[in-house]
């Protein structure tokens, strides 16, 4: 089996968008893991990838505890969602965020399971946490 | 061909032998295994299954319950088969080319499978008919490619208490899961629980942004495949949704669904809609644009618009600049000479990248994208702009028409262009 990092060899690559020529840099963030760092492993899916540099998958790290915080409060789902809008958004943020969730019709996965069953904005992130960011599609 | 010569053949079946001859052995590698048995065929046999749209996700779930012997399969599809739908919709023939796709189907049915009842229907399911036309089925499948449809049908199974299987692929990806009625006594989440609302822009159709006839395909086989369990009685006891993208890895990714929601207008306590789905509002989910009855095409306002022969004539001229919307992809796929690609999503990001003359055309295949490209360069170039402002006003009342250049766009794109201007035009 192959890691996930490793994208078929398909003129259309397979997954509904063009690869922009060369492979953009996600847009302003630095990836820097460390001991003060979650890991978040996010994907777009349903044409929501459009609006994140038209990538469906990222690796990022965030701080482990919200910025000047005091008490040092952990990063939870309200914190990486106001992250995404800050340092990931690349295109029109009123389509993806409302106050400070997403906007329905946004399903949103934290480790495969629906985040309103994990506490929603509530929730807690921890190292190597996957979320997952979809739209409903209509074709057939 | 085994037995003694004694043994009926035909036909018919009584009560200790239930199925005829010819369905023990059609069936036998699917009964022989656990979990199925001849109970379970006949309770697919008893069964009776309403599936709404015999295209790209219709033909693969009508093609396996008619092959699993569903026994009365009825179909609802007021469309014809086109040569386009063909790439996918695998139970359509050239030679069907132009039938109702709900009669094309159902002779493919028929032939893999006289032992099914189909019932072809060429009509699509309405709002005042929903409810009476699906009321005798046992499970409602959405293979529709609409939202409006898709909302509707799930307000008739939430209103008739029937689990609904519904799915959607477009491009390279696709969903599928099994929405309200119960498992395992548990209610489950209803369409509208887990998509309340229409994300705008979302809406895309597989005519216009393209499909895989294989994504179709799978997702419309895990459909058949959840509308055979749900029949079995083996349904998962935790409802599942299906997300699938083709170069994903994992390929199918399966995620445990909410339970209903309290605010859901369709089945939580405070539901707003009633048997009266005619009453129901559907507008949000409809299209934004005004299309021709007749024509199928965008209307626009007076003057915004121009149409293919005229259009001829303007092509070349050293004041018009003609600018096709398509994605890149298309355009090398086939174009006319003389113009300029800038695609859709570039125009709408930055209207004012497209370079302007004295008159700016906007041109792509179905004459929609053009308009929302030419209403955004209106907008940008609107008197306010500095611009366009300062040399309108200085050069008095004549003059405005000269310094902000006219924008309109072709009405029925390059459909139109092939069909009125230049046969020869490949249309794909
Ligand atoms: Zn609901």
């Amino acid at each position: 089996m192959s890691a996930r990092t490793e994208e078929p060899e398909l003129p259309s690559n397979g997954l509904g968008y063009q690869p922009r020529i060369p492979s953009p840099k996600p847009l302003g963030y630095t990836s820097t893991p460390g001991p003060d760092t979650l890991e978040i492993r996010l994907e777009f899916g349903g044409g929501l990838h459009l609006l994140f540099s038209q990538q469906p998958r990222h690796t990022i790290h965030v701080p482990r505890h919200v910025p000047s915080s005091s008490p040092p409060k952990p990063s939870d789902m309200r914190y990486l969602i106001r992250w995404l809008k800050g340092n990931l958004l690349s295109e029109r943020e009123e389509m993806f965020g409302e106050g400070d969730g997403v906007r329905p019709g946004i399903l949103v996965l934290i480790n495969d399971a629906d985040w309103e069953l994990e506490g929603e904005l509530e929730y807690e992130l921890r190292d190597r946490d996957e979320v997952v960011f979809i739209s409903t599609l209509h074709g057939g | 061909m085994s037995g003694p010569s004694t043994v009926k053949t035909d036909a018919e079946s009584t009560p200790e032998r239930p199925l005829s001859l010819d369905e023990y052995e059609r069936y036998g590698r699917q009964m022989i295994m656990p979990g199925w048995g001849l109970p379970g065929q006949l309770r697919l046999k008893q069964a009776r299954v309403a599936v709404v749209g015999a295209g790209g996700l219709g033909c693969p779930v009508l093609q396996y319950l008619a092959g699993t012997g569903v026994g009365t399969i009825e179909i609802f599809d007021h469309d014809l088969v086109s040569k386009s739908n063909l790439h996918r919709q695998i139970l359509h023939t050239t030679e069907r080319i132009g039938m109702s796709k709900a009669v094309s189907a159902s002779l493919a049915m028929q032939s893999l499978n006289p032992n099914v009842r189909v019932i072809p229907r060429e009509e699509a399911i309405q709002p005042s008919t929903a409810l009476a036309r699906l009321r005798d089925s046992d499970i409602i499948i959405d293979c529709t490619d609409r939202p409006m449809t898709r909302y509707l049908l799930n307000d008739a199974a939430v209103r008739l208490g029937k689990p609904l299987v519904s799915g959607a692929a477009i491009s390279s990806a696709g969903q599928w899961a099994v929405y309200g009625g119960s498992a395992k006594g548990q209610k489950r989440a209803c369409y509208r629980c887990l998509w309340p609302a229409l994300l705008p822009g979302a809406a895309g159709r597989c005519e216009d942004v393209g499909v895989w006839g294989v994504v179709t395909g799978m997702v419309g086989t895990g459909m058949a495949s959840e509308v055979i369990k749900l029949l079995l009685g083996n349904e998962d006891p935790n409802p599942l949704l299906h997300i699938f993208h083709l170069g994903g890895v994992p390929l199918v990714r399966t995620i445990k669904m909410k339970p209903p929601s309290p605010k859901c207008k369709a089945c939580g306590p405070d539901a707003t809609i009633t048997d009266d789905l005619a009453e129901a509002d559907y507008d949000e989910f409809c299209e934004a644009v005004l299309v021709d009855e007749l024509t199928g095409e965008v209307v626009g306002a007076p003057g915004e618009r121009v149409g293919a022969k005229d259009f001829a004539s303007l092509i070349g001229k050293g004041d018009v600049i003609v600018v096709d919307t398509r994605p890149e992809i298309e355009y090398g796929i086939a174009s006319i000479p003389h113009t300029l690609n800038i695609p859709l999503d570039r125009i709408l990001s930055n209207p004012l990248e497209v370079p302007t003359r004295q008159e700016v055309i906007f041109l792509c295949r179905q004459g929609n994208d053009s308009q929302l490209a030419a209403s955004a360069l209106r907008a940008a170039l609107t008197p306010d702009t500095p611009v366009s402002t300062g040399e309108a006003l200085a050069d008095g009342a004549g003059a405005p028409a000269a310094a902000v250049p006219r924008v309109r766009d072709v009405r029925g794109g390059l459909r139109a262009w092939a069909r009125d201007v230049d046969p020869s035009f490949p249309l794909y």
